[in-house]
């Protein structure tokens, strides 16, 4: 293959068989889907839209893209891609860490699991060769111990990818997590590893591997642009913004300020202990430590360290705005040390922090509306949350239920209206009676919820790349479009979301082009985001996703929020409206004349 | 009253996470006067040379953006909240998502 960047080497692990077998990449099917996110879900829809999620025929992919593990600032990263067993649509979900850089260095652009295997195994990876090996030691036990396991037995560096007991157990919203506690977090990538007995993915490499610059010559200059917009950057400069100084806790005041923290279930809008959670109540606190991912001299990670209290010597990384949301005001909990700890045991256990979040404070409002027997659980009690999490991983009493997932969870309760989800998976930290742009984008993401398909709160918030304002609705199906295929591209490089605060399509552009050697513009940049949305939602359209299912819960739309924002709900319909005549689709569905015009069918 | 509240890097500039102005200003802008009367080190931060607002800081009135208000020139009536934030931004869970 001609193309600069890619290994051009992918593993196609048969974990039925125990076989594995090597492939080179697609030249077309990378120049049309770049890589990591596109990449992954063109492997996943020709292997079969229509499989179970939970069964042996659907796929496991962890995919790069062509500038992972380069010298590219944020380019340590990798996505997980599925059919998710909690929404039953494509996912894909994104770490970091020195996982994704490692994968590359140790010579794939992806590996894709089908199958299931007999007992449980590990995917061993070194030197452009996978070996499946026994992991009958590490099964049942928690993915930091996995971790530590590992690193024992194979020496540091090495990456470590693991499920814990909740992807075990079959938790619908288990993660993979590695060595650095990066997440694979959303879409119950856990539970499918789980079912296939999957534990882990290890991976031995250095960076004397890193792939190979098309134009060499002209790399080091773009390499410099892109890097000084990142250090240039008010947002996101080293040791001074406030993204690398607070982390992306850093939101939790000004969201709270504009009324756009769900509260309690998000039956309000705006927590009065949002300070006491916030980034700069941790880092005045508990932070001890800034920990970075490969390539980035952002270091946005807040390691924390608690010294007092129930959970004195807990000692984690990193703890982030979603689940200070989820766990914390979503759930009436202010105290930053439980939060460190809840977090910290969804790292372990492997769940998604703010799915973990959700459907614990959805069953508090259905003890508060008395939708349950028995003692239930209270707002706010930390305690009984700790407890919840621990069941919840191992599927015991209470927690068998909860592991569903929220939507399913307040069905079986018989009360699905106090289930805060889209398409089966929870929302995120940004209240959409606040933040219109994130209303349409929970209603329309392919993934179910989702604040990070499109990210609107940079302009909504922020201003870039313009400031709109948040409780406008007019306009923001037109921005959130934007956002998701400029997003879809930077996903498929695979860099990190947070590039966007500084860089743009030109920068992704220049530097796809310099790497692999293929002319590539901003307009381009656009064009293969836009095709890479769609291709997702073509998944989800073969699977019966259509506009019925870009929705809101109606709490959103008859339940005004709070503060600024009480005098707002959603306005659904002409969102949609605006939204879909921007992409062209026809009630959520893209119509053939677009799959062609985009080259997704022929 | 006003409550000024400041966020992030601007509390050590001020040495305070809340501020409350003596006098009862009839504009954001004139509110911002007196803060920054009192706590020079927060004028680099919040103002451009030319005395606009920097841009990508957030200065909101009873929580609302006064880029979306009257900017500088948003008329304050009675006790009001200004949240003044410097440049943030965020929004992963645990390492990507």
């Amino acid at each position: 293959m001609a193309l600069g960047g890619y290994a051009n080497r992918v593993a196609r692990v048969d974990l039925t068989a125990g076989t594995v077998s090597y492939e080179e990449i697609n030249e077309r099917d990378a120049l049309l889907y770049i890589g990591a996110r596109g990449l992954g879900v063109k492997y996943l829809l020709d292997n079969g839209p229509m499989v179970d999620p939970d069964g042996p025929d659907n796929m496991l992919a962890f995919v790069n893209g062509p500038l992972t593990g380069s010298e590219a600032t944020m380019s340590g990263r990798l996505a997980v891609v599925t059919k998710s067993p909690l929404t039953g649509t494509i996912t894909d979900s994104h770490m970091g860490g020195w996982s994704a850089a490692r994968l590359r260095w140790a010579g794939f652009d992806a590996l894709l699991f089908t199958g299931r295997s007999e007992t449980p195994v590990y995917a061993y990876v070194e030197n452009g060769t996978v070996e499946l090996r026994p992991a009958t030691d590490v099964w049942g036990r928690g993915v930091h111990e996995t971790v530590a396991h590992f690193e024992g037995q194979y020496g540091q560096p090495v990456s470590v990818m693991a499920i814990g007991q909740a992807g075990e157990n079959g938790v619908r919203f288990a993660s993979i997590i590695n060595e650095d506690d990066r997440a694979a977090g959303r879409g119950g990538t856990g539970a499918v590893a789980g079912s296939k007995n999957l534990k882990a993915v290890v991976v031995k490499a250095t960076d004397a591997t890193m792939p190979k610059v098309a134009d060499r010559e002209a790399w080091k200059p773009v390499q410099q642009r892109a890097l000084k917009t990142i250090l240039d950057s008010e947002v996101t400069a080293p040791k001074a913004g406030g993204l690398s100084l607070y982390g992306t806790n850093v939101l939790m005041n000004p969201v709270n300020a504009l009324g756009g923290i769900g509260t309690r279930n998000s039956q309000t809008t705006q927590f009065e202990g949002a300070e006491k959670i916030s980034g700069e109540t941790v880092r005045e606190t508990l932070l001890v430590g800034d920990p970075t991912c490969h390539a980035c001299p952002v270091a946005c990670k807040i390691e924390v360290e608690i010294t007092d209290g129930p959970y004195a010597g807990l000692h984690m990384e990193s703890l982030e705005y979603e689940p200070a949301w989820a766990l914390g005001a979503n759930c009436d909990n202010d105290d930053p040390r439980v939060l460190a700890k809840l977090i910290d045991q969804c790292n372990d256990y492997g769940m998604d922090a703010i799915e973990i979040g959700n459907v614990i404070s959805m069953y508090m409002e259905a003890t508060q509306r008395e939708f349950i027997s028995g003692a239930g659980l209270a707002w706010g009690d930390t305690e009984a949350m700790v407890e919840s999490v621990e069941q919840i991983a191992m599927r015991q009493g209470l927690g068998d239920l909860l592991a569903e997932g929220t939507a399913r969870a307040a069905q079986q309760i018989g009360h699905p209206e106090i289930a805060m989800t889209v398409k089966g998976q929870a929302v995120a930290a940004y209240d959409p009676r606040a933040m219109k742009g994130e209303a349409i984008g929970y209603a329309t993401s392919n993934r179910g919820a989702c604040h990070l398909r499109g990210y609107t709160p940079a302009s909504e918030l922020l201003g870039i790349p313009v400031k709109t304002d948040p409780l406008e609705w007019r306009g923001k199906g037109e921005l959130l479009k934007i956002f998701q295929d400029l997003h879809s591209f930077s996903d498929s490089l695979d860099l990190c979301k947070f590039s966007a605060f500084a860089e743009g399509a030109e920068e992704y552009a220049a530097q796809y082009q310099v790497i692999v050697g293929q002319p590539m513009t901003a307009d381009g940049v656009m064009l293969a985001g836009e095709r890479i949305y769609n291709l997702e939602r073509y998944f989800n359209n073969l699977n019966g996703f259509d506009g019925k299912d870009d929705t809101l819960p109606e709490r959103y739309l008859k339940e005004p929020g709070s503060g600024p924002a009480a005098n707002s709900v959603v306005e659904l319909d002409e969102m949609k409206a605006e939204y879909y005549a921007a992409r062209g689709w026809e009630d959520g569905v893209v119509p053939e004349s677009k799959l062609r015009e985009l080259q997704i069918i022929q | 009253m006003i409550e000024a509240k400041l966020y992030a890097t601007l509390r050590a500039l001020a040495g305070s996470k809340s501020v409350a102005l003596e006098r009862q200003p009839e504009t954001v802008g004139a509110a911002l006067e007196e803060l920054i009367d009192r706590f020079p080190d927060l004028r680099p931060g919040l103002l451009a040379e030319d005395g606009a607002v920097r841009p990508f800081v957030a200065v909101m009135l009873n929580g609302r953006d006064i880029r979306h208000l009257g900017g500088l020139d948003t008329p304050i009536e009675g006790d009001a909240t200004l949240d003044i934030f410097p440049p943030v931004a965020g929004g992963s869970g645990s390492g990507g998502r």
